[in-house]
């Protein structure tokens, strides 16, 4: 899933230092899952709002309206019925989100309520961790399963870098070394071979290198 | 002789290499390059030129280089793939070669979270591994990585590094033999200070017929105390034995005991079955580098 | 005059039904919220709670003695939380306190509601509050 982390409070307070009714867009999709962007952060957040702004003596008033996904036209749809009087949209939706609404209210603000960090997955509750790139080009077969372009700091393709020190990577010791969990678990099923291949550089075009991507299939447009 | 660069030539005659190793200042004057220059090209065979070593902006290590040059010295240019990416990296080849530079060391680069501009990003469109082949492919096929035709090639001795203490320490040799089959004719590794872990990974490259494939020279760092030695202690992928700190401490003059200590791991490399060479790094302490050379018997350089 | 918002978990209910005659002798007005286990209060309970009244207490189980198990370590992270996003809301995080009682805690709960109301009386009224309850 997509992960995402609410911006600081002082930050989207300034943001909507203009406005006196904003409609808070909450996603029911990735970013309630993980705990950013739901409909449950979008209560918090809207009342932590409201208080900040009552103390400033400029009260706000905040819509709340948390739809299926922000990331497709149709669930957008629904927040015309509750943007009555808002002068600007604030999503908690991650940067496709935000996006897709700034689209179909081109006449309002929408403003970013989160950063969008990355694509990953709960390890344990309250630690979410970065599991893939979206590099375009996928080599999880020869690796183990174990992504070394989201996980090795260096995106090294060819094995530990020289600070790779008792499984953990240089750059912090609260993170493990890519390429030690590869080489383990390689070991681990017999299939080392496949590290003693010289792998050429990467085709960099199939990731955000070659430019804004896109996917067309006839097969699947109606 | 592919390069003609007195290490190459050293390294072919069977005499056993000294090179050493030269920071770039944090500023644009060429003085300190100049001067410490002039005092390693007689007691070693090429110096290395770090590439914004720990990721703080020096001056070019290309540009060192040529003034490595004009002091009558053979440089050995580091090149790093944190902060270039493949038309960079090869451009800048060709520029090194061009101007005179016989050496190039692969390196992968320390993360730019160690240094100064701990908010840059970083590049590592190739890695070391792929930057060596890409040299031996300039060099020997004429070939830029895209494959087009490179008219004159850089004629460059091709190092690369290593560090036989870091982990997997399984993967080591391997490692090692991935970087000889994309094309490195030397490895200068990580500073030694635990002879016998290093003369265990020499067993490994033994045993796979490295030492015959590329040329390896041990890496030594003299240090001046021993809170020197315990801060190494912490750098990840470096093993310091407790016994060399405690000699450090007892010692009644650190930096002649850091010298002494110096010269005995040279020694003892020296004894090690493949070990072709050593490469000193002596950086903020460049001045003490003949005085070492001279006391592990290396002297004159041939 | 000040104007409480209490959460109290079912272990002291009987506290929550004796502190009517208790409370009003200190000059408090405290509305009751009861719920089934301290881990039942959300931290958007206790941030409307706040656009309401003047200060919140949260009160759970002792540590170890929950009926839930980890009810009250919930209730006193959340606490927590709140505790330190008051400040970025340019509050004051002593308007929001945690209390453990026990199923015997009245004498325990009056002192944490007299406590509360002694530090808000400091802190005057409460900026953020929209409206009486």
């Amino acid at each position: 899933m997509i992960v995402g982390e609410r911006k600081p409070v002082e930050s989207i307070l300034a943001m909507l230092a203009p406005h006196g009714k904003v409609l808070l867009a909450g996603c029911g999709t990735c970013v309630t899952v993980c705990l950013a962007g739901g409909e449950k952060e979008v209560g918090v957040l809207a009342a932590a709002l409201r208080l900040a702004r009552q103390a400033e003596g400029k009260p706000l008033e905040v819509v709340e309206a948390t739809i299926e996904r922000q990331c497709e036209h149709e669930f957008v749809e629904e927040l015309a019925a509750k943007l009555a009087g808002a002068e600007a949209i604030l999503s908690l939706g991650c940067g496709a989100g935000v996006q897709t609404i700034a689209e179909r209210y081109a006449d309002l603000p929408v403003y970013p309520g989160l950063n969008t960090s990355f694509i990953g997955i709960p390890v344990k509750h309250g630690d979410w961790a970065e599991r893939c790139a979206a590099c375009g080009d996928c080599i999880l077969d020869s690796t183990g399963g174990i992504c070394p372009i989201a996980r090795c700091s260096k995106s090294l393709l060819n094995g530990p870098c020289g600070g790779s020190a008792e499984g953990k990577c240089e750059v912090s010791e609260d993170t493990d070394c890519a390429w030690q969990l590869i080489f383990d678990r390689l070991k681990a099923q017999r299939r080392l071979e496949l590290l003693a291949e010289v792998r050429p550089p990467k085709d960099w075009s199939r990731h955000r290198d070659g430019g804004p991507r896109r996917i067309v299939r006839e097969d699947a447009a109606l | 002789m592919i390069s003609g660069s007195r290490l190459e030539r050293v390294l072919a005659s069977g005499n056993f290499a000294v090179t050493s190793e030269l920071g770039p200042p944090k500023s644009a004057s060429a003085k300190g390059v100049t001067k410490h220059a002039a005092m390693l090209k007689d007691c070693s065979d090429g110096q290395n030129l770090t590439d914004n070593q720990t990721a703080i902006v020096r001056l070019s290590s290309i540009a060192a280089a040529v003034h490595v040059l004009a002091a009558g010295g053979d440089p050995i240019i580091q090149m790093t793939c944190r902060d270039r990416n493949r038309i960079a990296l090869q451009s800048d080849l060709l520029g090194a070669a061009s101007l005179g530079v016989k050496t190039v060391l692969c390196l992968t680069g320390d993360h730019q979270s160690f240094g100064n501009h701990g908010t840059a990003k970083n590049v590592f469109d190739l890695d070391s591994i792929q930057l060596i082949a890409a040299v031996k492919g300039l060099r020997d096929d004429k070939r830029f990585l895209c494959g087009e035709e490179c008219k004159v090639e850089p004629k460059l001795f091709i190092g690369c590094a290593e560090n036989p203490f870091a982990d997997p320490f399984e993967f080591r040799v391997m490692r090692l033999e991935k970087k000889a089959r994309a094309g490195a004719d030397f490895v200068q590794t990580q500073a030694v200070f635990d002879v016998p872990r290093f003369a265990q990974w020499m067993e490994g490259v033994r045993s796979a017929g490295l030492h015959k494939r590329i040329h390896i020279l041990g890496g030594v760092i003299p240090v001046k105390s021993a809170a020197a030695l315990k801060y190494m202690a912490t750098v990840p992928g470096m093993r310091i034995p407790a016994q060399l700190v405690k000699r450090m401490e007892g010692a009644a003059d650190p930096e002649q005991e850091g010298v002494a200590l110096c010269v005995e791991i040279i020694q003892q490399l020296r004894q090690i079955e493949g070990v072709a060479g050593v490469h000193i790094m002596a950086v903020y302490w460049e001045t003490i580098v003949p005085e070492i050379v001279a006391r592990a018997g290396l002297l004159p350089r041939p | 005059m000040s104007e409480l918002t209490a959460f109290l978990c079912a272990g002291t209910a009987a506290a929550h039904r004796r502190l009517g005659e208790w409370a009003r002798p200190l000059g408090m007005d405290v509305r009751m919220v009861e719920v089934p286990c301290g881990g039942k209060v959300e931290v958007v309970q206790i941030l409307r709670a706040l656009l309401v009244s003047e200060g919140v207490l949260v009160a759970g189980c002792p540590a170890d003695a929950c009926r839930h198990l980890t009810g009250n370590v919930r209730a006193r992270a959340r606490v927590a939380y709140v505790q330190g996003l008051l400040p970025q809301l340019r509050l004051e995080p002593q308007r929001v306190a945690w209390a453990e009682l026990g199923p015997d805690g009245a004498i325990k709960l009056e002192r944490a509601l007299g406590d509360l109301a002694e530090s808000l009386s400091g802190l005057g009224p409460n900026r953020g509050r929209v409206s009486a309850r």
